[in-house]
């Protein structure tokens, strides 16, 4: 079972080598797995976790293998350049946690490197191979940057309706419009446990998804993002406790941070090697920061302080 | 907000509110049925309970409940907890509503409920919570989005544990074979209440639209008439005296010696205009006819009820108001 609540889409703290940063990624997951139910290594969520190279995700799974006690739950992000990379990437984690199969969950944006054609087949051969239950992700925005016209963004609702029907595809964590999120409801038929993790934390503010978000900027500030998914996943609102302006003003902040924050992964790093978090910055994400952007993200760090 | 947008938004939010509605029918299981087969068979009533916006949705559920001649009641956890728990027996059966199965009042009182041994109905959107896990029948209604930003106010969730709250009374109506005249004597404000609710003399037929002939009129003379018209009224002196229906033909085939309209006429109840439809419904059931006579006060005929057209206004639905 697949757990509700807050994911964070760890950054990968990497030196300007594109070496992983042993000390900096000890500092980040020491300061955001407390607050949350799952972390997300190397997934698309956090921007950069495709951009890695297989090197990179290998040291970035047996880094964590090594501080890891068995909390929160990962979510394994395979995702490779092909399907190959994809697969020797799923052997390598399931390889690393194999003590702990029961908490950790592979995670995979499949259109990144295939089709939707023949996409159930591919899932089966996954699941073969590692045995461990798959959270796909639905991550339109991130493959549009592949500028492939020809590629699909979204998983085919009729592909996913063959999906659904797989036991061990356990939940999603969606990004895109509400009618596709209906679209994959509807073929959900009968798999009253799959959970849907909202990937866009804007509309997770909108119009929460009851299972959870995964939410890049929980990087930079976990324990409000804990505070706000918990009232809004369990509402004390049922008996009237919960403070409505408290959970109204953290959103209004958490929107701001999104705004400034989603534009790249360098700017939460910055913002966190500016709290002492990380020692660098570098992301393989292709966007460069712009000064604006800093200007903007100070400005909230400035105010949050306040 | 821009014209568009607020049509947007609207529309989205009336999405998800019916995506979540929809969303229940994959979730519905043995467990609703338990829960109705309960009910069916308590010899108690059904306690609802659950506070903040579910208190409200469970006092909508006991209202409908009521109104389907299922013997309801609602109990404020609150209350409860303050001597109000008093009022459960072993032989109801207790409905808590709570969208997180989380809320402190609800939970607080499981043990209390579990001492009194009246079985447990859960209706909650998390089946892994605390209220889930000790009830005896969960019914899950969650659903999969919010509709208010941020969730600060439950919107889909709540609409969706009152869609389920009325597919549970409607289930159990049509299990209890309720009629719609048991729906009237429990609701007689609601919409069939309504409908049965006009005096006579707001559905008759007036005497304009009947055709009348006096006791000595010659058969002979109404041959035609008698065959082209089920309904022939005999009336004299504004007073009604009988009617030539199916049985006074058979008589006038019979009868050799039947000359006028009253050798042959049948007997008519008659009903004053200030009858309720309800009750010329009644007398209509009890004597097994399917017309009437309507009199007003000084006994002068003014019309008449025929069966099917008081049906016609009084069809049966769930619609209140």
């Amino acid at each position: 079972m697949l757990p509700r609540g807050l994911i964070c889409p760890l950054l990968t703290p990497l030196k300007s080598t594109g070496e992983v940063d042993a000390v900096g990624l000890k500092q980040l997951w020491e300061y955001v797995a407390p607050y949350a139910v799952a972390i997300s290594l190397g997934s698309s969520f956090s921007l950069e976790g495709v951009y890695l190279n297989y090197e990179q995700k290998q040291a970035l799974f047996k880094l964590i293998s090594g501080i890891w006690d068995g909390n929160p739950v990962l979510f394994l992000n395979i995702t490779g350049e092909n399907e190959a990379c994809t697969l020797h990437l799923a052997q390598l984690a399931t390889s690393l946690f194999e003590s702990a199969l029961d908490k950790v969950r592979i995670e995979v944006l499949p259109l990144w490197y295939r089709g939707n054609r023949g996409l159930p087949q591919h899932l089966d051969k996954l699941y073969t191979q590692t045995q461990t239950e798959i959270v796909l992700a639905n991550h339109p925005s991130i493959i549009k940057k592949k500028k492939n016209i020809l590629k699909h963004t979204y998983i085919r609702t009729s592909v996913f309706k063959k999906i659904a029907q797989r036991q061990f595809i356990k939940g999603m964590i969606f990004q895109g419009g509400l009618s596709q999120f209906f679209n994959y409801q509807r073929a959900l038929h009968n798999r009253t446990e799959f959970l849907f993790y909202e990937g866009d934390e804007a509309a997770f503010l909108n119009q929460p998804a009851s299972d959870g978000v995964v939410a890049l900027t929980a990087n930079l500030v976990p324990e409000m993002w804990a505070k706000l998914v918990a009232e809004i996943l369990n509402p004390k609102g049922d008996s009237g406790n919960t403070n409505l302006q408290e959970i109204f003003s953290l959103g209004l902040k958490l929107r701001r941070l999104y705004d400034i924050g989603s534009l790249s992964p360098r700017v939460l790093k910055w913002a966190l090697a500016e709290i002492g978090v990380l020692p660098e910055i570098y992301s393989p994400y292709p966007e460069s920061l712009n000064e604006n952007t800093l200007l903007k993200v100070k400005q909230w760090l400035k105010d949050l302080m306040n | 907000m821009k014209v568009r947008q607020i049509i947007k938004r609207a529309k989205e939010v009336l999405q998800i509110e019916a995506e979540g509605i929809l969303g229940l029918i994959d979730r519905l299981n043995d467990d609703f049925v338990k829960a109705v087969e309960t009910i069916i068979k308590a010899e108690g009533r059904v306690i609802v309970t659950g506070v903040g916006k579910s208190g409200i949705v469970g006092r909508k559920i006991v209202a409908t409940l009521n109104s389907t001649g299922i013997p309801a009641l609602f109990l404020h956890p609150v209350e409860a907890m303050h001597g109000d728990l008093g009022m459960v027996t072993p032989k109801d059966v207790i409905l808590a509503i709570s969208n997180s199965g989380e809320t402190g009042e609800i939970t607080i009182l499981i043990p209390s409920f579990k001492r009194l041994r009246a079985p447990l109905i859960a209706f909650t959107g998390n089946p892994e919570s605390t209220l889930a896990k000790h009830s005896d029948m969960v019914i899950n209604t969650g659903v999969k989005r919010e509709a208010c930003p941020l969730g600060l106010a439950p919107t889909a969730s709540t609409t969706a544990t009152l869609a389920m709250g009325d597919a549970l009374a409607v289930v159990l109506l049509e299990e209890r074979k309720f009629s719609p005249e048991d729906f009237r004597r429990f609701h007689p404000g609601g919409n069939l209440g309504k409908r049965l609710g006009p005096k006579a003399a707001n559905v008759m037929k007036p005497l304009s639209e009947l055709l009348c002939v006096t006791p000595r009129t010659r058969l002979k003379h109404i041959d035609d008439l008698i065959d082209k018209n089920d309904v022939i009224w005999v009336v004299k002196k504004k007073r009604l005296k009988g009617v030539l229906d199916m049985p006074a033909r058979l008589k006038i085939l019979t009868k050799q010696d039947a000359v006028y309209a009253e050798d042959v006429m049948s007997p008519i109840e008659r009903v004053s205009d200030q009858t309720s439809v309800s009750e010329v419904l009644d007398l209509m059931r009890q004597k097994e006819i399917n017309l009437v006579g309507v009199t007003d006060k000084k006994g002068v005929f003014v019309g008449a009820i025929f069966l099917h057209d008081i049906l016609s206004q009084a069809n049966f639905s769930f619609n209140q108001g």
